[in-house]
């Protein structure tokens, strides 16, 4: 499978003037976090590719809503994003909107002229849920059921929040009062899965069982 | 490189013997030991209906011809995997491999070889909220499109496929991240967390392969590991207990020999492919004709056939992963080479009826994500369409029409030495680039005038020039009325004339034997087949849509997963 390096890109939206060739583009959307509190910053990262390897460091990006208002621009950096040849990025700024939601945005490299050179218009999707403001702290300690040692980088998981322990067996997860879908699990233990309602801070206590042979999951 | 085991026991079929296999000396990474005597690769035919006399016996030998603890059968990534993991695990291994040494490994071997390591960047880095968001995207792929799957299998399969590239380091690799194509749905949630840097693939570096280097990492682990494969050995049936519903062995059928019988003291692991190659099961399950395919003619199914025979539910059997798009009959040649388009002068696709049914720029591809103003986007063997997924179309027989301007303007079949395919990588065809070999070869069908061409490829002789001339028209008042193509828009006006037939092209299928977190195989009942157990792409996860290169890192994961659990079963010895 190739990589983006050699993918195959998406054709350009409008054609070119007569005699004038257009370089295919290609994008990518990353760095957008889930969830994202209502109203609160975020800096999605917006990378874009000439499919002939022209330099796009300058040109601009943007980013629009679901009914395709602009919301943010930014300007392609200088230097490829690290271990790639030509995907030139940016950070934008964004304030996310204020319910609690999933939303549809784009991100957009307007076709234009960069690096002397024609280049086609390319866009690309992007998924974004909004939440409220978290209302409550959970700790959550991981020991091993057969030692009472603490465990540390356990996945831990509250509905969409998910963070690791430390190295004393501790994750805190910050999450508005709800009912949430509660996963603890480490390669080679038996996950523990179960749903909590979360109205307060609260303090849980969870032991993993080591399994060798088993996957992960209770039966 | 694998050192002669003291006292190695003689291998055959020795008239009411049981043996219990030895390890066996490798010679070398490429002169892996043979067990059986092999008259050649029993290759399978192209399209073929696999015919075998019995696909499951509850007559269980009383004297078996060989003997492991764990009988894996196919040697693609899934299988290598369940291999190496269940010898580390202390166990007595074997493989049953349908390809001779040179056509081993199924699609694994001819695949982009890069492994998924959800939630890890580049530097190796795992987060946890990238890693639920690839399950996030995952769980939409199923059961946002309306096809409920296993979720808790869906989980384990992200959660343990973090690990696949510490297993590859574990096992001596050193491994080399590439930036990845973007989310083949990038409006589902987690779609970002797909994509950089989270979303890149690694692979092994350093070897010394064109291509298949990860496969060939793997292979010399089983070297190393004196594993026994006994190669050109399809499996043809399950043994299994009347009783107590235990699989307990193997019948396969070893090239000029007489069927053998292998004892699995613990387990089978089934990790057979798909069946791309078995029309009728293509018929049945796809119902799309003149499939052409992009991987290993042994794939027919078998596997498939053996685990239904001895009472497995199967799911997800209409499910495939479609790349690029299309391929062209191209005898004497098993497997497809992928078309391109001509780089220059015009082109059109027309249909059974002559005429034109798309836009031909929106090309299928694997890394053609759907964008905001595309209407036609085939994206793995889906397009969208009035904003759901759906399954394409294609008015066989198609045909692309050119002219001498395309003709001439480099080849239009793609790929080559080096390129990802079994028929570049193991067939070895290399592609002309002035396409006179092609057209010598029938490939490529020419015509002095469009009627002749249109008479010559089955197609009506008036209406397919006049399907060019409205073509043509379009082209001059630089619109395309019928199907809104913007690039491109050239007459086609120049001859002689060419046309290719298209044919739709796959990578794998995905259906197969229900399976659990656990890689047991299940029953109609849901409830494990004992000491059956799968793992690759004969029964994947993937329920309706598809996203590169999990295949390839579902085969590790649950090839591993399932050796944990067949090794930890009691063995009937």
């Amino acid at each position: 499978m190739v990589g983006l390096e050699g993918a195959r890109e998406s054709e350009s939206s409008s054609a070119p003037p007569v005699g004038v060739k257009k370089h295919g583009t290609s994008m990518a959307v990353w760095n957008v976090p889930t969830p994202v509190e209502f109203g609160v910053g975020f800096n999605p990262r917006i990378g874009v590719r000439c499919n002939d390897g022209c330099a796009l460091s300058g040109a601009t990006v943007e980013v629009l809503d679901a009914v395709g208002k602009r919301v943010a621009t930014a300007t392609l950096g200088p230097v490829p994003w690290e271990g790639t040849k030509d995907l030139y990025w940016a950070e934008v700024e964004i304030r996310a909107p204020e319910d609690e939601a999933y939303h549809e945005w784009s991100a957009r490299f307007p076709e234009g002229e960069v690096a002397n050179l024609q280049h086609a218009e390319t866009s690309q999707l992007f998924a974004l849920r909004t939440t409220r403001p978290p209302q409550c702290t959970v700790t959550v300690g991981v020991t091993d059921a057969a030692t009472r040692e603490p465990v540390d980088s356990a996945y831990v998981r509250l509905g969409l929040y998910t963070v690791y322990t430390d190295k004393s067996g501790v994750a805190k997860v910050s999450v508005p009062k709800d009912s949430y879908d509660f996963v603890v699990w480490k390669t080679r233990h038996r996950m523990q899965r179960t749903t909590i309602e979360v109205t307060k801070d609260d303090d849980l206590r969870v032991e993993l069982v080591q399994c060798k042979a088993c996957t992960g999951l209770l039966p | 490189m694998g050192t002669a085991a003291a006292g190695a026991a003689v291998l055959g079929a020795a008239a009411g013997a049981t043996t219990i296999l030895p390890h066996v000396a490798a010679t070398s990474s490429t002169g892996l030991k043979e067990l059986a005597t092999l008259g050649g690769s029993k290759a399978a035919s192209a399209l073929s209906v696999r015919a075998e006399p019995n696909l499951a016996t509850t007559v269980v030998p009383s004297n078996w011809d060989y003997t492991a603890d764990v009988v894996v059968v196919g040697m693609g990534f899934a299988g290598l995997s369940t291999a190496i993991t269940a010898s580390d695990l202390g166990a007595n291994v074997l493989i049953l491999e349908k390809g001779s040494q040179g056509e081993a490994g199924g699609n694994s071997r001819v695949c982009g070889q890069c492994v998924w390591v959800p939630g890890t960047d580049q530097n190796g880095n795992v987060n946890p909220s990238a890693l639920f968001n690839e399950q996030m995207y995952f769980e939409q792929m199923a059961d946002g499109q309306g096809f409920p799957t296993d979720d808790t299998l869906i989980q384990t399969l992200v959660l343990n496929s973090a690990n696949n590239k510490h297993w590859f380091e574990s096992l001596g690799a050193k491994m080399a991240w590439g930036i990845f194509p973007q989310p083949f749905y990038p409006q589902f949630m987690g779609a970002s967390q797909v994509s950089m840097p989270y979303g890149g693939s690694w692979s092994v570096s350093g070897g010394t392969h064109p291509y298949g280097n990860n496969w060939f990492f793997l292979q010399q682990q089983v070297v190393n590991r004196n594993i026994n494969v006994m190669y050109s050995t399809p499996a043809v049936g399950l043994v299994q207990d009347p009783t107590s519903r235990e699989v307990v062995g193997v019948m396969a059928n070893p090239a000029g020999s007489s069927t053998i019988s292998v004892k699995a003291n613990k387990g089978v692991v089934l990790c057979t492919g798909g069946y791309e190659y078995n029309a009728q099961m293509v018929r049945n399950n796809i119902g799309i004709p003149n499939l052409k395919f992009f991987g290993s003619p042994h794939n027919t199914g078998d596997g498939i056939q053996m685990a239904s025979a001895v009472g497995a539910d199967l799911w997800h059997m209409d499910v495939y992963a479609a790349p690029t798009g299309w391929s062209a009959p191209t005898p004497p040649y098993k497997a497809s080479a992928q078309l391109g388009m001509p780089s220059k002068g015009g082109y059109i696709f027309i249909g059974a009826d002559s005429m034109r049914f798309c836009n031909e720029t929106q090309s299928p591809g694997p890394n053609t994500a759907p964008s905001p103003g595309t209407t036609v986007a085939l994206v793995a063997g889906k397009y969208l369409s009035h904003g759901s997924y759906v399954s394409p179309f294609y008015p066989q027989p198609i045909h692309l029409i050119f002219d001498s301007v395309g003709f001439g303007a480099g080849g239009i079949f793609g790929g080559g030495p080096g390129a990802m395919g079994w028929i570049y990588t193991v067939e070895g065809y290399v592609p002309d680039p002035t396409n006179k070999t092609e057209l010598a070869n029938g490939w490529i069908t020419s015509a002095s005038t469009l009627a002749a061409l249109a008479s010559a490829i089955g197609k009506d002789p008036t209406a397919m020039p006049n399907e060019v001339s409205n073509w043509n028209k379009m082209v001059a008042a630089g619109t395309d009325t019928e199907f809104g193509r913007t690039t491109g828009l050239t007459a086609i006006s120049t001859p002689p004339y060419y046309a290719i037939q298209l044919l739709p092209l796959i990578y794998n299928t995905q259906g197969g034997p229900v399976r659990n977190s656990n890689a047991e195989v299940l029953d109609a009942s849901g409830n494990p087949i004992p000491r059956l157990y799968s793992a690759g792409e004969m029964g994947e996860v993937f329920s309706y849509l598809y996203q590169c290169c999990r295949n390839v890192s579902a085969c590790h994961t649950m090839g591993r997963i399932a050796a944990a659990n067949v090794t930890a079963l009691m063995s009937q010895d």
